[in-house]
C-alpha cells in the first residue's frame, strides 16, 4: 500500500514539474525569467524549458502597440481659459526587461506623464492658437513624452489630442464675434462696391465728355481746314484769272462777262412770275462787250482761215 | 470486463487521453506527460511483473525526456523554420536596413532621426544635422546606425 502512496505523490510530482518546465509565450508577448528573483533573460514567442524552483516567469509584458485613454481634464490656457481636454496615447514596448523593472506601473506612469504634459503645452498657448495647432501640440507633446518615456523601454508612437472644448459661454461668444466678422466683411464688401460702381460711372461720364470735346474740337479744326482750303482755291482761281487777263486779251474777259450777263438776263426772263423785265442802266454795256465778241470773232476768224472755230465758252 | 485490461493499457488510455486534451486545450505540457504515459505503457506490456511504485518512476523519468529530447533534438530544428516571427512585434527589427535622416546631430553617439511622422533615438558616429543613416541594429528603442554610404 506503501508504495501505491509513494508512486502516485511520484506522479503528481512530475506532472507538477513538467507544468513548471514547460513555458509558451503567445504570439504579442515577452516574458521575463527571473532566476531566483533576479532577471536574466527574455522569453521570445513560442516555447521554452525552465528550470523549475530555479527559474520563474516574472513579467508577462504585452509588446503589441496598445492605445491609452487618457481622460479629459480641465486645462488653464495662458490667455486664462479653461478648456476640457482628453486624447489617446499609442505606445508600444520594445524592451520588455526595462518596462518590466524599470518602471513600476508603466500604464498608469505614461498616463501620468502625458496628463502633466498636455496641461504644459497647452498652458503655453493662447485658447486660440490651443484651437487651430492641434497638430503643434500633438508634435510637441510626442516628443516630450517619447523622450521621457524612453528609459522605460518604451516607444510612444502617437499621442492624438482628440478634443478640446471650451466652456458654453465661451464658444457661444466665439460664435458671435465669428459672425460679426463675417459681417463686418459683408458690409465692407458692399460699400467697395457701390464705391466701385460709382467710380466707374463717374469715370464713364468724364470719358464721354472728353471724347465729345474731343469730336467738336477735330470738327473745328476740320471746318477751318476746309475755309482756308477755300480760300486758297479762290485766291488760285483768282490768281489764274489775273494771270490769264495779265498774258491774254481784255476782249476775252469781256466775253465771259457778257456771256454771264446774258445768261442772267436770260435767267430773269425765263422766271414764270416775272411779267416785267428790269433792265441796268448800263445795259448798254453788254452791247458794247458783244462788240468786243465781235472782234474777238473777227480776230480768230482771221488767223484760221476758213476753218470754223468752236467759241470757247 | 476490466478482468481482461492489463495495467498497460491504462497507461496508453491515460496516454491518449492527455494527448487529446492538448489538442483541446493548448498548453503543451501534458504532451510530454502523455507521451511518458504511453512509454510507460510499453514498459509494462513489455515487463509484466513491474511493481507500481517502479512503474510510477519510469513514467516520471520518462515524462522528462520526452521533454529533454523535444528541447535538445527537436527544438532547435523547429526553429529554423521561423524566421518571419521574429520580425512580429519587433518595430526595430522591420527597420534594420531602412535609411533614415537626422533631425538632430549625432553628438557623443547619441541623435534622432525622422522616421514615417515619429522620431527615434539613434546611436551612431557623430554626424550633422540632415545626414542620411542606415540602421544597422536596433537595441530596444535605440536604432545602431552608421551614415548612408
Amino acid at each position: 500500500m506503501g508504495s501505491i502512496a509513494i508512486g502516485v505523490v511520484i506522479i503528481v510530482l512530475a506532472v507538477i514539474i513538467i507544468a513548471k518546465l514547460v513555458r509558451i509565450v503567445p504570439q504579442g508577448y515577452e516574458w521575463t525569467v527571473e532566476t531566483f528573483g533576479r532577471y536574466t533573460r527574455t522569453l521570445s514567442p513560442g516555447l521554452h524549458f525552465l528550470v523549475p524552483f530555479y527559474q520563474a516567469v516574472g513579467a508577462r509584458m504585452n509588446m503589441m502597440e496598445q492605445v491609452l485613454d487618457v481622460p479629459s481634464q480641465d486645462v488653464i490656457t495662458k490667455d486664462n481659459a479653461v478648456v476640457r481636454v482628453d486624447g489617446v496615447v499609442f505606445y508600444q514596448v520594445l524592451d520588455a526587461a526595462k518596462a518590466a523593472y524599470e518602471v513600476a506601473n508603466l500604464e498608469q506612469a505614461s498616463l501620468a506623464l502625458v496628463m502633466t504634459n498636455i496641461r504644459t503645452v497647452l498652458g503655453s498657448m493662447d485658447l486660440d492658437e490651443s484651437l487651430s495647432k492641434r497638430d503643434t501640440i500633438n508634435a510637441q507633446l510626442l516628443r516630450v513624452v517619447d523622450e521621457a518615456t524612453h528609459p522605460w523601454g518604451v516607444k510612444v508612437n502617437r499621442i492624438e489630442i482628440k478634443d478640446i472644448a471650451p466652456p458654453r459661454d465661451l464658444v457661444d461668444a466665439m460664435a458671435k464675434q465669428m459672425k460679426a466678422e463675417r459681417e463686418k466683411r459683408s458690409n465692407i464688401l458692399e460699400a467697395e462696391g457701390f464705391k466701385q460702381a460709382a467710380i466707374l460711372k463717374a469715370d464713364g461720364e468724364k470719358q464721354s465728355a472728353i471724347l465729345a470735346a474731343e469730336g467738336k474740337k477735330e470738327a473745328a479744326f476740320r471746318e477751318a481746314e476746309a475755309r482756308i482750303r477755300l480760300a486758297e482755291a479762290e485766291a488760285e482761281a483768282t490768281r489764274m484769272v489775273s494771270d490769264a487777263i495779265a498774258n491774254g486779251n481784255l476782249n476775252a474777259l469781256n466775253y465771259f462777262v457778257a456771256n454771264k450777263y446774258v445768261e442772267a438776263l436770260k435767267e430773269i426772263a425765263h422766271s414764270p412770275n416775272q411779267k416785267m423785265l428790269l433792265l441796268p442802266m448800263e445795259a448798254t454795256g453788254i452791247i458794247g462787250s458783244l462788240a468786243g465778241i465781235a472782234e474777238m470773232a473777227k480776230e480768230a476768224l482771221s488767223q484760221q482761215g476758213t476753218k470754223a472755230v468752236p467759241l470757247p465758252r | 470486463m476490466f478482468s481482461t485490461l492489463a495495467i498497460h493499457h491504462f497507461w496508453w488510455l491515460l496516454a491518449l487521453l492527455l494527448i487529446a486534451l492538448e489538442v483541446a486545450l493548448p498548453g503543451y505540457f501534458l504532451l510530454w506527460i502523455g507521451i511518458g504515459a504511453g512509454a510507460t505503457g510499453v514498459l509494462a506490456w513489455l515487463f509484466p511483473g513491474m511493481s507500481l511504485l517502479a512503474q510510477a518512476i519510469a513514467f516520471a523519468v520518462l515524462a522528462f525526456l520526452a521533454c529533454a529530447v523535444y528541447a535538445r533534438v527537436l527544438k532547435p530544428r523547429l526553429r529554423r523554420g521561423d524566421a518571419a516571427s521574429e520580425r512580429l512585434n519587433r518595430r526595430g527589427a522591420q527597420m534594420v536596413g531602412q535609411r533614415y535622416v537626422l533631425i538632430e546631430p549625432i553628438v557623443n553617439g547619441r541623435g534622432k532621426a525622422r522616421v514615417g511622422d515619429g522620431e527615434w533615438l539613434v546611436n551612431g558616429p557623430d554626424l550633422p544635422l540632415g545626414a542620411t543613416v542606415e540602421v544597422v541594429g536596433v537595441d530596444g528603442n535605440t536604432l545602431q546606425v552608421r551614415p548612408a554610404t
